[in-house]
């Protein structure tokens, strides 16, 4: 069955969704789903990327200094479709090539829809990753080269990523996942 | 005249708070009267000279209600001559009353070895007695508490986001380095009041366990296991275990295993298994 994953999530904010109904959500929730053109951007896992990689390629974004606490959620495509919102393929803009050719824009249009998504997703209880495993995955995926360090060398440094020189001329050579 | 102050390094200071500040730190305070005497930046100009430190602040510091702001400069041993023409630029915007001038080796807290009036007609003196920066006798609580609550106004429009560091979390950084503990202690009024801004409050707990300045770290582990303990914010108390997470200190393992099995709300819950089979880890392995 196909899944989404909304990555960059902030735990807490999720926490007072326990038992309720998406209307009587904590407004903070509505932060972690920010829309641009009414859209909001997901993820498709696939039998190569794993939720955990697409929400490493989210924590090493270009503007990401340090290595961070993160947090992401998996939920069904289906549970998307049922909402009547549109899912759009796009390109994903993040340092990790493969996990961009997984990206999509839901088209959410109105506040309602973007509610009852954010209800999906607190229904699938966000996970989170503390920052020592966030430091681990993100040299890990430097070092295998799914994270172009050349898009964010401050980090790469920081989690004292040790790339292969072949992999200074030819980014993205990635190896399969262990 | 030269200013007598001792720049030993094994002056330290322990004054505890309720939840166990602790400043350490070699620093040299002294109290001058206006008019400013050119003999005073002189001889601190000397004195910085003379001292190891390989970098130098100096914070021109109000006592006594005459000012509340605080002037702060960055030295170097090649550049003490710039001080007397800086003091006395500042002097000069404060007519009378009573100043005070701080010198700390960064990164360092500030922890001040108390100066009082010498022999008439010198404006430096000496007298002993070692305050932390939490002491209110020095004026640095009111100091930081009014910059703090300036940090805290502009925070409340800010956007939070793991991984990039807020401007909020920035200046608390900054203020620690000038300030030492006298900042985890508005900190920690913060966290205890009853109506916080939670997405701030989640914020500054967070960097209570992520900062890198190890003079205040003991009282910052202290903090957040009370919070992580005490709170009545779910939000909070997440935070609180999301800073110790970052300290990675294995001593906390008991203050954390407790939140756990007295929480009751199940994301915090799963949360907080992460941050004791972290802590676990540590400790097993303490290089990990």
């Amino acid at each position: 069955m196909p899944q989404f994953v909304r990555a960059g999530l902030r735990h807490n904010r999720w926490l007072e969704t326990e038992g309720r109904e998406p209307l009587d959500f904590p407004a903070d929730v509505l932060t972690d789903l920010r829309t641009t053109g009414d859209e909001i951007s997901v993820f498709e896992i696939s039998g190569a990327v794993t939720a955990e990689r697409i929400a490493t390629a989210f924590a090493a974004a270009p503007g990401k200094k340090e290595p961070a606490q993160t947090t992401y959620a998996v939920f069904d495509r289906a549970a998307v479709e049922e909402l009547g919102i549109d899912i759009k393929k796009t390109d994903g803009d993040t340092i990790d090539a493969a996990v961009n050719l997984l990206h999509y824009d839901l088209h959410v249009g109105t506040t309602r829809k973007l509610i009852e998504l954010a209800g999906v997703i607190a229904g699938s209880t966000p996970i989170p990753i503390l920052k020592k495993r966030v430091e681990e995955l993100l040299k890990g995926g430097f070092e295998r080269g799914h994270l172009d360090h050349k898009r964010n060398r401050v980090l790469c440094d920081k989690v004292k990523a040790r790339i292969p020189a072949i992999q200074e001329d030819h980014p993205l050579v990635g190896q399969e996942e262990p | 005249m030269s200013p007598s102050a001792s720049t030993s390094a094994e002056q330290a200071v322990r004054r505890r708070t309720a939840a166990g500040s602790t400043d350490i730190g070699p620093v040299a305070y002294f109290a001058v009267s206006m008019p400013f005497e050119d003999a005073f930046g002189a001889g601190l100009a000397q004195y910085l000279a003379n001292v190891e430190f390989s970098a130098a602040a100096v914070v021109v510091s109000g006592l006594g209600g005459v000012f509340h702001d605080s002037y702060a400069f960055g030295l170097t041993a090649e550049d003490p001559q710039k001080v007397g023409t800086t003091l006395r630029g500042l002097w000069e915007r404060f007519r009378e009353g009573n100043t005070s001038v701080l010198v700390f080796d960064l990164p360092g807290s500030v922890t001040a070895r108390v100066m009082s009036p010498g022999p008439a007609g010198q404006s430096i003196g000496h007298a002993p007695g070692l305050f932390s920066s939490t002491d209110r006798v020095l004026g640095i609580p009111r100091l930081v508490e009014s910059q703090f609550a300036t940090a805290l106004t502009l925070a409340g429009g800010e956007w939070f986001e793991d991984g990039v560091e807020s401007r909020f979390s920035r200046t608390l950084s900054t203020l620690a380095f000038a300030y030492g503990d006298a900042v985890v202690a508005s900190v920690e009024l913060f966290l205890a009041s009853p109506d916080v801004n939670m997405e701030v409050a989640v914020e500054a707990a967070q960097w209570l366990g992520e900062v890198d300045h190890p003079a205040s770290r003991s009282y910052r582990k202290k903090l957040l296991e009370k919070v992580l303990l005490t709170s009545r914010a779910v939000r909070l108390r997440h935070g609180a275990a999301a800073g110790l997470a970052a300290m990675d200190d294995p001593s906390s393992l008991s203050a954390v295993t407790e939140a756990r099995e007295r929480e009751s709300n199940r994301g915090l819950q799963h949360f907080l298994q992460l941050v004791v089979d972290q802590l676990e880890r540590t400790r097993a392995c303490p290089s990990s």
